[in-house]
C-alpha cells in the first residue's frame, strides 16, 4: 500500500495530494453526480469576494490549441450567499476544504477573510492576487513585493488557519514573490495562476473574448508552471501547490518532483470528469512498480 | 441527475450532406433525459480540447439520438466513428422545455436546429398531442426527411428547391392563419432566425420557448464560461448560464446578441 498522504506544514494534511483548481471546479456539487469529491484531498473553490460579482460579459472562453483563454471576471455568489447555500453539502466532505478570496482593495480581502476565519468547515485558504481578468485589484497586488508583502503580512494577522498565496506567472520572477510570501507569514503558496493570452478571429478581426487579454490555461501552459515551481523551490522551505495545466497521472508526478507538495487539477475537469480518479489509479501503479512506499518521496527529488 | 458513462456507438448514419444521425446505447441517461437537454460528447488526444455539446434528438429503448451537422474538426472526427465505437459521453445537462398543456403545439427548427425538436415532437405525440413540425434548411442538400414523424411536417427551404420557398419563419406566418389557437411555440436554430421568430411572437402574444447555443468548456456549471445576458422577471438584467440554466428560455428573457 502507497501512502499517499501529504503534510503541507503544520496545520494542514491532505489525503492525498491532488486539490481543485479555483474556477473550475464550481462550488463542489456541480460534479458530484459523477464522481465522489472525497476523492480529492482537497477542495478550492471559486474565488470569492465579499461582495458578489455578476462577472464579465461574453464572450468568456475561447479554445486554443491544447489551452483555453478565459475571462470569467472572478463572477461569484459572493461570501455570505456562500455559506448559505453550500454550508451543508461542503460540510459533509472530508477531506481540506480551502476557500479561494479574491478582492479589489485590500479592505475587501480583509473583510471576507475576517468572515470567512470564523467557519469551522473551513480549512484554510487561498488568496487569489494573480487574477489578470479583473480591472482592479486582481493581478496589481501580486505583481510588486512590497505590496504583496504588505497585504500578506496583514492577512496573516486576521487568521491564524492555513494560508496560501496564489501567484502569477505574469511577472519577471515567481521566485521573488515567493520568497516574499514566505517571508511575510504564509503558510504555502500555489502557482500557477493563467498566463496573458489572448486570440483574434482573422475574418471579423474582432478579438475572441470580451476583454481583449484574459488568462491562459490548460495542457498547453504545463511547461510554464513546472519552471515556475523549480524557481520558486530553490528560494522557499514553505510547500508549493503546484498546477497549470495538469491532464493526467504523468503530469502530477512531474510537479512532485518539480518541488510541489500537491497539485491542483483546474482545466482537465472540463476534458475529463473522471481525472482524479484516474490520476489517483496511476499514482499508486507508479509508486508501487518504482519501490515508492510514500508519495510525499517524490516530492522535489528531481536529479539535476 | 447527470451520468458520465462510456458508450456504443450503435450506428451513425450520413442524413444528407452534411448532417448525420448517431444512436448510442445509453440507457442510464436515456431514462432520465426530457426534450431540450444535451449531451456532452469527449475527444482525446486532440489540439482541441473542449467537449462537444449535442441536444439529445430522441431517448428511447435505451437509446439516445443525436443529429449533427460537420461544421469543423470534431464533428468531422465524429463523421468517421463507426458503429461498435466506444465514446465517452455526459448527460442529460441543461434544463428542459416546459411543455404547455391545451392548444397547438408549433415546433420550428431551422438547420440543425431541428434535433431538440424532434425529440420535444416524440414526447408530445406520446401525450396524444398533434403537434406542427416546421423544418426550415438553406437548400434540399441541407434537408432530411424522417420517415418515423407522426406529426404535421412542413418542410420549407431558403432557395426552393424543397417545400415552401422561403425560410421558416414566413413560412410559419404563411401557416398560422390555419392554426387553431392558443400557439405555444418552440424554436432552435442560428440567433437571427430566433429574433425575427421572437419579435413576431411578442407581436402576436404567441408564447416562445428557444434553446439558444452558447460555447461551453465543461457543459455543467464549472467554469461559467457560458455566461448569457438575459432579463429576470422583475426585468432585472443577470447573466445566465446556459448550459445549467438554459438551454431553453422564454423567449421575452434572452438578448439574441447577448
Ligand atoms: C446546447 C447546445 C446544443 C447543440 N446541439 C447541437 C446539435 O444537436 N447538433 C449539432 O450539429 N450541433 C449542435 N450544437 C453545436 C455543436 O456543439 C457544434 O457544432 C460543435 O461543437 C462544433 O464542433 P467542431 O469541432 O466540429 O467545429 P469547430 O470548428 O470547433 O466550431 C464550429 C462552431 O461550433 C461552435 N462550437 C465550437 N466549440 C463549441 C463548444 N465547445 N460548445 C458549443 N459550441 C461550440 C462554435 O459556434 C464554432 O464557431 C449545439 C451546441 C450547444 C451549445
Ligand atoms: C474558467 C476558469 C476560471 C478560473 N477562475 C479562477 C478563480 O476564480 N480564481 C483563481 O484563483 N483562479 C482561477 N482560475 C485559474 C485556475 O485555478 C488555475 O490556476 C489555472 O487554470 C491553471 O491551471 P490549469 O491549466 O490546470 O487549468 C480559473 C481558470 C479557468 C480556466
Ligand atoms: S460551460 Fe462551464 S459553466 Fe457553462
Amino acid at each position: 500500500m502507497v501512502d499517499m498522504r501529504i503534510k503541507l506544514g503544520e496545520k494542514i494534511s491532505l489525503d492525498n495530494p491532488l486539490m481543485t483548481a479555483s474556477g473550475t471546479f464550481g462550488y463542489g456539487n456541480e460534479l458530484s453526480d459523477v464522481l465522489d469529491i472525497n476523492n480529492y484531498g482537497g477542495i478550492v473553490t471559486k474565488s470569492l469576494s465579499i461582495e458578489p460579482r455578476i462577472g464579465n460579459p461574453p464572450p468568456r472562453i475561447v479554445e486554443t490549441h491544447c489551452g483555453m483563454i478565459n475571462s470569467i471576471g472572478l463572477a461569484n455568489i459572493g461570501v455570505e450567499t456562500f455559506l448559505e447555500e453550500k454550508a451543508g453539502f461542503l460540510s459533509d466532505y472530508k477531506g481540506q476544504l480551502i476557500v479561494n478570496i479574491a478582492g479589489r482593495t485590500d479592505d475587501e480581502y480583509f473583510a471576507a477573510l475576517k468572515r470567512l476565519t470564523q467557519v469551522d468547515w473551513i480549512q484554510g485558504f487561498e488568496i487569489n492576487v494573480s487574477c489578470p481578468n479583473v480591472k482592479e485589484g486582481g493581478i496589481e497586488f501580486g505583481k510588486d513585493p512590497k505590496v504583496l508583502g504588505q497585504l500578506v503580512k496583514e492577512l496573516r494577522q486576521l487568521t491564524d488557519k492555513f494560508l496560501m498565496i496564489k501567484l502569477s506567472p505574469n511577472v519577471t520572477d515567481i521566485g521573488i514573490m515567493a520568497e516574499k510570501c514566505q517571508e511575510c507569514g504564509a503558510d504555502a503558496v500555489a502557482m500557477i495562476n493563467t498566463l496573458y493570452g489572448a486570440a483574434i478571429d482573422i475574418y471579423s478581426r474582432k478579438p475572441l473574448i470580451n476583454s481583449v487579454i484574459g488568462g491562459l490555461s490548460g495542457p498547453a501552459i504545463k511547461p510554464v508552471a513546472i519552471a515556475s515551481v523549480i524557481k520558486a523551490s530553490k528560494v522557499i522551505d514553505i510547500p508549493i501547490i503546484g498546477m497549470g495545466g495538469i491532464s493526467c497521472g504523468q503530469d502530477v508526478v512531474e510537479f512532485l518532483l518539480a518541488g510541489a507538495s500537491a497539485v491542483e487539477l483546474g482545466t482537465v475537469h472540463f476534458f475529463n470528469p473522471h481525472a482524479v480518479i484516474e490520476i489517483l489509479e496511476f499514482l499508486k501503479k507508479y509508486c508501487d512498480e518504482n519501490n515508492i512506499s510514500a508519495i510525499s518521496d517524490l516530492v522535489g527529488k528531481i536529479d539535476y | 441527475m447527470k451520468k458520465y458513462l462510456s458508450s456504443k456507438i450503435i450506428s451513425n448514419q450520413q442524413l444528407s450532406k452534411s448532417f448525420f444521425q448517431m444512436d448510442i446505447n445509453c440507457p442510464e441517461i436515456v431514462k432520465i433525459s426530457e426534450p431540450g437537454q444535451f449531451v456532452n460528447i469527449y475527444f482525446s488526444g486532440d489540439k482541441k480540447i473542449f467537449p462537444r455539446p449535442f441536444s439529445i434528438a430522441g431517448a428511447k429503448n435505451g437509446i439516445l439520438k443525436i443529429v449533427y451537422k460537420v461544421v469543423g474538426s470534431q464533428t468531422l472526427q465524429m463523421s468517421r466513428w463507426k458503429s461498435g465505437h466506444d465514446l465517452k459521453i455526459l448527460g442529460p445537462l441543461g434544463n428542459k422545455f416546459s411543455i404547455k398543456t391545451g392548444g397547438t403545439h408549433v415546433l420550428i427548427g431551422g438547420g440543425v436546429g431541428i434535433a431538440p425538436m424532434l425529440f420535444l415532437k416524440d414526447s408530445l405525440v406520446t401525450k396524444n398531442s398533434k403537434p406542427y413540425l416546421l423544418i426550415g434548411a438553406r437548400n434540399k442538400d441541407e434537408m432530411f426527411l424522417f420517415e418515423d414523424y407522426e406529426s404535421e411536417l412542413n418542410l420549407s427551404t431558403d432557395d426552393g428547391s424543397h417545400g415552401f420557398r422561403g425560410n421558416v419563419v414566413s413560412y410559419f406566418q404563411a401557416l398560422v392563419d390555419s392554426m387553431e389557437k392558443p400557439l405555444h411555440v418552440y424554436c432552435c436554430g442560428p440567433d437571427k432566425m430566433l429574433e425575427v421568430l421572437a419579435a413576431y411572437c411578442k407581436k402576436m402574444k404567441f408564447d416562445l420557448q428557444v434553446s439558444i447555443e452558447k460555447v461551453m468548456a465543461c457543459g455543467m456549471g464549472l467554469c461559467q464560461g457560458c455566461a448569457t445576458k438575459t432579463k429576470t422577471e422583475s426585468g432585472e438584467i443577470k447573466y445566465s448560464l446556459v448550459c445549467k440554466d438554459g438551454p431553453v428560455y422564454n423567449a421575452g428573457d434572452v438578448f439574441f446578441n447577448g
